[in-house]
């Protein structure tokens, strides 16, 4: 059997940095708090609906925290972020949705400023409902009148596109880089175009925010956020909850994006956006105004999520 | 701790992991890179870097139910990174008849290594990949765990949990094949 011994024998080794990022995964894990639950003896393969940080129908019950004191150690670097995000994706625990069905997504959010105001009125609360179908390319909200409005999703990816394998963090960049050029989107107003590092971290925040996906695609979602130039982290970052968490934060132009997650299992808690540059309005029905950096344009917390079987259930 | 763990056996090292998880390290250090370079002979290199990590985690944590009657804990790595390497099956045939078609390995190389000129595959090479797509997973598992990786029939059944008779047809009906598509020579 000669030939098979020789067969691609010519594989390259494992590189030093490979090396090491696998061995701090597994340190990582050595060291964080051990769960109460038996270990499981068969690997999960099955495609598990979740939401960022680990499933979120039970949210607020504190899933994965099972010491009276979670540790809380801060990340150094957003790789390190990235890191320890993609390392919690593989503990979720959830339930597998079907084709066809939809995810309800339940969340608090800032509401419009009154008046016209530009951006959202930090203090105040709304109860925001949305489905997403499960083929990530329909979303349902309803109108006051109780009525259903469903438009397309945007990037429109379907999480079984993003898992077709092989799932590594480059590949799902490529992708969704394509599907983004594909939109051929064009831009108007004195702004310079956002780039496509921004337009990809907005797909991805917006992916990760309203789709169910399976842990490994998540988990490289996570590692290839880390990898986009201009990527950082937000060591504190508060929800519409009140909750604090640690964020995946670009800053693009004359706007900042959040991506928080809770800081113990990094479950996905929310999203902030806010201005960083004066900058004027360029409205062309309206009387123009400035805008003063630090205008919040959205704060949103995520309190349930469910699988449906159709857009208006829950 | 080099020096304190260099004359334990892995079972022991599993053990005292149990109450001291960070041990667990020294399994890493036995065992990765071999199982790196079996994971990316099998299906490249990009998909290896997950592997690796991924394994010695679902180790990690299953390490609770690891038999330590067994010192050595190598076939029970390869399992858990073969089962792994199952999630990568269509993409691993699929690589393997590109290369029996064009004589070029599609295998997917880290960046550094793409410059690297690749030799277009001999004409046994091209039948070998042929033969080992046209294998089904089981078959595959046992001849490559095999040939490559030099586990014993034992360790191959502990490795895929199945038992040793298995193993044993299995091998017999994939060295077939393998020998069909490479011609009598190979054949002793």
């Amino acid at each position: 059997m000669s030939t098979i011994k020789d067969f691609r024998r010519n594989t390259p080794p494992m590189t030093a940095q490979t090396e090491r990022t696998a061995r701090a995964r597994l340190l990582a894990a050595t060291r964080a708090p051990e769960p109460h639950h038996e270990p499981r003896r068969t690997p999960r393969l099955g495609r598990r609906l979740v939401l960022a940080g680990t499933l979120a129908v039970a949210i607020g019950a504190g899933v994965m925290v099972t010491n009276d004191h979670p540790r809380v150690t801060p990340v150094a670097s957003v790789r390190e972020l990235g890191e320890q995000a993609a390392q919690a994706a593989y503990d979720d625990r959830g339930q597998t949705p079907n084709p066809g069905q939809w995810l309800y997504i339940k969340e608090l959010q800032a509401p419009q400023s009154a008046n016209g105001g530009y951006g959202v009125d930090l203090s105040r609360r709304e109860v925001r409902e949305e489905w997403n179908s499960v083929d990530g390319l329909q979303t349902a909200s309803l109108f006051p009148n109780g009525k259903l409005l469903v438009q397309g999703n945007h990037p429109g990816l379907s999480a079984d596109e993003l898992a077709r394998q092989p799932v590594t963090p480059e590949g799902l960049l490529t992708k969704i880089r394509q599907k983004l050029a594909d939109m051929h989107m064009t831009w108007t107003g004195p702004d310079s175009p956002p780039s496509m590092d921004e337009r990809l971290f907005q797909a991805i925040y917006q992916i990760m925010g309203t789709q169910a996906l399976p842990p490994e695609v998540r988990a490289a979602l996570f590692r290839g956020l880390t990898t986009i130039p201009g990527v950082t982290v937000n060591q504190d970052a508060v929800d519409a909850d009140g909750r604090h968490g640690v964020a995946f934060s670009y800053t693009g132009g004359w706007t900042r994006y959040d991506l928080i997650l809770d800081p113990v299992d990094f479950r996905f808690l929310g999203t902030y956006g806010v201005t960083v540059q004066d900058r004027t309005t360029d409205y062309t029905d309206g009387p123009n105004y400035e805008v003063k950096a630090g205008t919040p344009l959205t704060l949103t917390a995520l309190l349930e999520t469910k699988v449906v079987n159709g857009p208006g259930q829950k | 701790m080099t020096i304190e763990t260099a004359e334990i056996d892995d079972a022991e090292l599993i053990r005292r992991s149990v109450g001291e998880p960070e041990q667990f390290a020294t399994l890493f250090d036995r065992y990765a890179r071999q199982i790196h370079l079996y994971a990316a002979r099998r299906i490249g290199t990009q998909a290896a870097d997950d592997i690796v990590a991924e394994t010695f985690l679902a180790a990690f944590r299953r390490r609770d139910s690891y038999d330590t009657s067994h010192p050595l804990a190598r076939p029970w790595l390869y399992g858990i990174a073969t089962t792994l390497v199952a999630r990568h099956r269509r993409q691993e045939e699929r690589m393997l008849r590109a290369l029996a078609r064009t004589g070029v390995d599609p295998l997917p190389e880290p960046i550094a290594d793409a410059v690297v000129r690749r030799v277009a595959a001999r004409d046994k090479e091209r039948e070998l990949a042929g033969a080992l797509a046209s294998l089904s997973r089981g078959d595959r598992d046992v001849l490559l765990l095999v040939a490559w990786e030099g586990l014993t029939y034992e360790e191959v059944a502990r490795a895929l949990d199945i038992p040793p008779g298995t193993v044993r047809s299995r091998l017999h009906r994939a060295r077939k094949k393998a020998r069909t598509a490479l011609g009598d020579e190979e054949q002793q």
